[in-house]
């Protein structure tokens, strides 16, 4: 009640977004680099960002970090921001953090077969979570946990309630998780690969229910993932992220139908599509580089074609143009490079 | 309204029954629990059992085989060996129990504090648990016994403290592997706190391998306070403990065997007992298993 002075539901001022997320530089123990190097994006209410790229470029660090779940044994937050309606997260103590967790924030992992308590019924993990954040009793939070399992389209909620997690799919399992992740209406869910363990019809279904379930609540949406099908199915924006950096973002019709990194549209290029060609998939040259190898200017000049002395050595900014669309390369717009190539 | 509390109490009863159901089905676990029970029914009923006064000599009936008036025959003064063993069975189920409940409520906790926050806590509190285990079980628990005094009180309170170790080790080395679970990530991310989640989500997953242990002890423990009983340092005469009365029949072995046969028999089964159910316990609260 008291921290919520922000002027966030006034009618004509402009959106606050939700999350903004700024200038996010991270260095994990013992390391030469960081490895979130100044990383920025925001999400509006009711809007899904997707934050993509391959494993291990710093896509979980950054939503843990912004959760507060980031060990401060193994990694320390430099320099930035992370904004949570308004209210500076970075800055809140354990306790407060605890409060906002699973309450206004909430969180989805990517293997539902091992995030669930073994030793409890599904349902009192839910109600567990409703009690956390709210002022009700035992059976109250239990008729939540039931709504929610309704919500999430659990066939028989009433016996799934009592069941435990070893007998239930990775697909309900999964739908535990969001139940209990939007049992308490956050503003904010940020799901890591949540259906990166689930089989492709499961996906669907997942992602169907996903998209639904943030219309009905006007939750903000940040998807982590690898997979560009996801991206396209249900994001509005998109941020792209290459070793640390966030290298190009905009909305999803903006970066897909123009990518303007070479990293981005080397990701196009590798996605299967079955109205595409039949010609071989396009591949990234290379690997990302270890932390000690890591060029001093561009992350993505060692694997890049159109890399030159000047990329090696200068970080480029990133440029936004009127639409928002921003990315951080020296070669855009890529068009005069590769021609007819591209598209 | 009142359907809601009800189906509550229904699940933490179907919870239970599950554990029990599996218990019922396993015909060792449950021989084992006959025979723990047994002994604790009997420990328990020494007072109200119509037997002879365990301390009561008799200059007529020394060192007497199994007869129809001393079912178990007498002792060196003629007391009742059968009354005997039915007081003793407390002083040696006491000493088993109380001194398990002293490793697992300072051992325990140690281990959980230990295992999940790590670092400089975890090196202290390891290196203590590295110098005590240095030493062998009986004789920290024999050197602590002495050093308190001789009473059985004094000996639970040692037998328990040399135990503490074990359930430290155990429960640090549970909490390392439960603490990385997935599932102790997402109850950060519905915000409980660290000692919720040490409480809910670490203490109930590494609880069925300390049970075990714990049963498992309960059985040393008995060993343990016959052993300090027969070193004097336990029961203190004339009241009697399975230990004490070996201590004495060691010296009659061949004038009267069955002093030590009685209570030797009595250690055997009450230890098997706690063992049996011991693994039967395991096998039956381990909810990922069928």
């Amino acid at each position: 009640m008291q921290a919520d002075t922000s002027p966030d539901a006034s009618i004509g001022a402009p959106a606050e977004p939700v999350l903004a997320v700024e200038d996010l530089t991270i260095r994990f123990h013992g390391q030469s680099i960081d490895m979130i190097d100044g990383v920025d994006f925001s999400i509006e209410k009711g809007k899904t960002l997707c934050l993509v790229g391959e494993s291990g470029c710093g896509k979980s660090v950054t939503s843990l970090a912004a959760m507060g779940l980031l060990s401060r044994k193994a990694a320390t937050i430099r320099k930035g921001a992370v904004r949570f309606k308004g209210r500076e997260l970075l800055a809140l103590s354990t306790r407060e953090m605890e409060k906002l967790r699973g309450g206004d924030m909430a969180m989805i992992f990517q293997e539902p077969m091992t995030s669930l308590n073994p030793v409890f019924t599904v349902g009192e993990q839910v109600a567990e979570a409703v009690r956390r954040h709210r002022r009700c009793s035992r059976s109250e939070a239990r008729e939540r946990a039931l709504e929610m399992f309704r919500r999430v389209r659990i066939p028989a909620p009433e016996k799934r309630l009592d069941d435990y997690p070893h007998q239930l799919s990775g697909g309900m399992r999964q739908r535990v998780m969001i139940a209990m992740a939007l049992a308490n209406d956050p503003a904010l869910l940020i799901a890591d690969e949540p259906t990166t363990a689930l089989d492709v019809t499961i996906q669907a279904q997942i992602l169907d229910l996903m998209r639904e379930l943030q219309e009905e609540t006007g939750a903000a949406l940040l998807l982590i993932t690898h997979d560009l099908g996801v991206v396209g199915e249900i994001a509005d924006d998109v941020a792209v992220m290459y070793a640390g950096r966030v290298i190009e973002k905009g909305t999803v019709q903006a970066v897909f139908s123009d990518p303007q990194h070479p990293y981005t549209l080397g990701l196009m290029g590798s996605m299967p599509s079955l109205s595409g060609g039949r010609g071989r998939l396009m591949t990234i040259a290379g690997s990302v580089p270890p932390p000690a190898l890591m060029p001093a200017g561009c992350r993505f000049a060692t694997r890049c074609p159109f890399a030159d002395d000047h990329c090696r050595t200068h970080r480029p900014e990133t440029t936004v143009t009127a639409d928002g669309h921003g990315f951080a390369c020296f070669k855009a717009p890529l068009e005069m490079l590769v021609g007819g190539e591209a598209a | 309204m009142t359907v809601i509390p009800e189906t509550g109490a229904e699940t933490l009863g179907r919870q239970e029954s599950r554990a029990w159901k599996k218990l019922k089905s396993n015909k060792i676990a449950i021989f084992g629990f006959a025979m723990v029970m047994f002994f604790i029914v009997i420990a328990v009923l020494a007072p109200v059992l119509p037997i002879a006064d365990p301390n009561a000599t008799s200059w007529t009936a020394i060192r007497q085989p199994p007869s129809a008036a001393h079912w178990l025959g007498t002792d060196e003064i003629g007391r009742d060996i059968f009354s005997r063993m039915i007081w003793g069975a407390q002083a040696s189920l006491l000493a088993g129990v109380v001194s398990v409940a002293i490793a697992v409520t300072l051992g325990v906790p140690f281990g959980l504090i230990s295992g999940y926050f790590g670092g400089w806590t975890d090196q202290i509190i390891q290196r203590m648990t590295d110098a005590l285990l240095a030493m062998p079980f009986l004789i920290l628990a024999i050197a602590l016994a002495a050093f308190l005094g001789p009473s059985l009180t004094n000996a639970m309170i040692a037998i328990g403290l040399s135990a503490m170790p074990i359930f430290i080790r155990l429960t640090r080395g549970q909490v390392l592997a439960v603490k990385t679970e997935d599932y102790v990530e997402g109850a950060r991310a519905i915000g409980l706190s660290h000692g919720k989640i040490i409480r809910r989500y670490i203490l109930p997953n590494v609880f069925p391998p300390i049970l075990v242990q714990a049963t498992l002890t309960v059985a040393t423990a008995i060993i343990a306070e016959a052993s300090l009983s027969f070193l004097g340092l336990g029961q203190q005469p004339p009241s009697p403990s399975w230990g004490s009365m070996l201590n004495t029949a060691k010296n009659f072995l061949s004038q009267a065997p069955w002093m030590a046969l009685w209570p030797g028999i009595a250690i055997f089964m009450v230890v098997i007992g706690f063992n049996l159910l011991g693994d039967g316990l395991r096998d039956a609260l381990d909810p990922r298993e069928n």
